[in-house]
């Protein structure tokens, strides 16, 4: 039977979002007995089918945004709307930050007009994490399961690597079942990740962490509901979260402690909209960091016709990876790392990507070999910087009557020559194999948004502590990837997973010390 | 990459939902009502230009007519019912044929290219080109001609379908 809580019942945990981040702090506490009531903006998916067209409005946040600076105007960025949020549409790579990446002032301190920031966060704690979301989340490649079998793509970047001298090509740790566990089966290699996995062999959100605080007496997730803002008492606490229900009625829910986990674009929207006479620029927002220091990760996407097919529509749209270029070498001419990782896309969006805005008879050819493309992206770290933001627009409203976000962003000089030097790099890697035709992609809008209310170990620098504990609101924590103090290289569900985990054990400790 | 650059790969992106149709109409909307009388529905000489730009835009002559009639009957059945997208074609077609005799239909194919380039940053084209790519490349005709298998779920996925099947890699 399904758990409901009241309205009024101001001892529930309140998590806003139901992605990597807020369905795995519910699911912590839920398991330890804490009452939590998650509201999701999205609603439950149901049937999933193996066509990408058809499931792109299912699984995606089309909310109005406005993007400024490089991004698109109507689309700034890519992430998910559902119970699950965007781990519906995720690819499910999960590689770890390394060490060195907790230390972006090692190689990014000299760059200009930059905000960096080293993680607070002691890092064999975080590897003990890592370990545990792995586990949570079933990651092939991990706890003895056995990695995704090899594809003939990745194969082709293999062989291309390994012809250019790069040594450290190899099949990447996935949050997608090799072997059945967990309730799920093992990966079909239908090879529509980004669509939602129509057997469930993918993890999310949804099919594991909210299926599992489901099981307990002690979680109801309210879906199709829309978060406004967040209330305070006189004292400064938290004390409840107003939103509106599917029927359109303004609805509040009182709170024991509220966990943020609504994407790094909608967190800082809903504490900026929070704002009140004793927080006049939003709620959390003392430090003036709420919003601020914007990064997703330094993108690119490359795309080759091979002399031979290479059919890469079969199988997980990404697999290989290669990390030669992972950690900083100050010889390349750029500050920090990257990493190549394999790409597949379906025709109607390679058509779009693969050559911007071309079409005639040459394009048409080429697109006649469908299968014979490669693809690859450069994943590279994205140095923060104070003007990339979120902000409310001073006057257009969404749907319900709230600001419509800004998402601004300019790329750092270092961006342009870590790219650069990345598609160069990808060209040699293609033309090893034989490919005379490389292009230069239009890459989606990121769907890595992250650092919006990033941790600090002091109050001057960020928004939360070292456990996305806010430091003015004592019972408001940030719970996904906008608390990351720095982007690194990794594609950031696993850290978010991990250091939901690495959060709930703090709020359960606290709760027990009477702290919250 | 350019602003231009970031903007074009939007629309395509969205033009597969019917989020992107509001976009490509917030854009139309600011045609207003010219020489062309948009109250009337496309006549078959505008529908043939349509279908030629089609052609022309991702020509596979190995497949006939069908994918562009496709194509173009999605874009007549759309105008149907909004009267400035129809407004646009009927003004696009128009212009297209002003100062021809014969029209743009008679010029020969390499003049027609030349003519659709200088038209390339129009709302038209950039219309017609967002709809043809997305109907063919989502045309299962389409997809067995240029290599594509589709879902493979009815039949367990690629895993034991040529996942790992090419042989051309080592003696390359």
């Amino acid at each position: 039977m399904a758990t409901s809580f009241d309205k009024d019942d101001d001892h529930v945990v309140v998590v806003i979002g139901s992605g990597a981040g807020g369905a795995t702090v519910s699911r912590e506490l839920a398991m330890a007995g804490i009452d939590v009531v998650c509201i999701e903006a999205g609603a439950p998916l149901e049937k999933i089918v193996t066509d990408a067209t058809a499931m792109f409005p299912r699984l995606t946040w089309l909310d109005r945004r406005i993007g400024s600076g490089d991004l698109p105007a109507g689309f700034p960025v890519w992430s998910g709307k559902g119970v699950g949020g965007t781990t519906l549409h995720w690819t499910a790579h999960t590689p770890r930050f390394e060490t060195e990446h907790f230390e972006p002032s090692r190689y990014f301190g000299a760059l200009d007009d930059c905000t960096i920031l080293d993680w607070p966060v002691p890092l064999e704690e975080m590897s003990r994490y890592y370990s545990a979301a792995e586990h949570s989340m079933g990651v092939s490649g991990t706890h003895g399961w056995p990695k995704l079998p090899e594809s003939n793509h990745y194969r082709v970047l293999k062989a291309g690597a390994e012809r250019i001298g790069l040594k450290h090509c190899e099949r990447s740790n996935m949050a997608i079942n090799s072997v059945a566990q967990g309730g799920r089966p093992a990966c079909l290699q239908l090879g529509f990740c980004s669509s939602a996995c129509a057997v469930n062999a993918k993890w999310t959100a949804a099919n594991t962490p909210i299926a599992q605080a489901l099981k307990t007496d002690h979680f109801e997730i309210r879906d199709r509901s829309f978060v406004l803002h967040v209330e305070h008492d006189n004292k400064g606490r938290a004390t409840s979260v107003v939103y509106v229900d599917p029927e359109g009625a303004l609805q509040r829910q009182k709170a024991r402690l509220v966990c943020l986990a609504a994407n790094a674009i909608d967190t800082p929207r809903i504490l900026l909209n929070s704002a009140s006479s004793a927080f006049p620029n939003g709620l959390a927002n003392k430090s003036g960091h709420v919003g601020k220091h914007y990064v997703k990760h330094v993108f690119a996407i490359v795309t080759a016709i091979l002399p031979h097919p290479v059919h890469f529509h079969r199988g997980t749209q990404l697999l290989g990876g290669v990390n030669d270029f992972m950690y900083h070498d100050s010889s390349r001419g750029f500050a920090g790392g990257f990493k190549f990782e394999q790409v597949s896309f379906d025709p109607a969006s390679l058509a779009v990507l693969s050559r911007p805005g071309a079409w005639g008879k040459e394009y048409a050819a080429q697109l006649q070999r469908y299968d014979h493309y490669a693809a690859l992206l450069v994943l590279g770290e994205d140095p923060s910087q104070q003007s990339n933001s979120v902000t409310l627009h001073p006057v257009e409203k969404d749907q319900y009557g709230m600001p419509v976000p800004v998402v601004h962003y300019v790329d750092h000089d270092n961006s342009r020559r870590m790219r650069d030097f990345g598609v160069r790099t990808a060209r040699e890697l293609y033309e090893s194999l034989g490919s005379e035709e490389i292009f230069l992609s239009a890459p989606p809008p990121a769907t890595h948004n992250m650092g919006t209310c990033r941790m600090a170990s002091n109050i001057d620098e960020g928004v939360c502590d070292p456990w996305g504990r806010s430091y003015d609101v004592a019972n408001l924590f940030l719970s996904d990837g906008s608390q990351f103090t720095s982007s690194g290289n990794a594609n950031p569900t696993l850290t978010i997973v991990a250091l939901a985990m690495r959060q709930a054990d703090y709020i359960k400790v606290q709760m027990l010390n009477r702290d919250l | 990459m350019t602003l231009l650059w970031h903007r074009r790969q939007f629309i395509g992106a969205l033009l597969k939902v019917s989020a992107a149709i509001a976009v490509a109409r917030s854009a139309l909307s600011g045609v207003k009502a010219s020489a062309a009388d948009a109250t009337r529905s496309l006549t078959p000489h505008e529908i043939e230009t349509l279908r030629g730009i089609s052609f022309l835009l991702f020509p596979f002559p190995e497949l006939g007519a069908a994918p562009y009639d496709r194509i173009v009957s999605g874009v007549s059945s759309a105008a149907a019912s909004d009267a400035s997208l129809r407004q646009l074609i009927l003004d696009g077609v128009q212009a297209l044929d002003a100062g021809r005799d014969a029209g743009f239909l008679a010029l020969d194919e390499t003049t027609q290219i030349e003519v659709l380039e200088q038209i390339e940053a129009t709302p038209i084209f950039q219309y017609l080109l967002q709809k043809t790519r997305d109907d063919l490349f989502n045309n299962p005709v389409v997809w067995a001609h240029i290599g594509y298998q589709g879902s493979s779920l009815e039949f367990g996925g690629y895993i034991d379908r040529g996942l790992n099947d090419i042989d051309w890699l080592n003696g390359n």
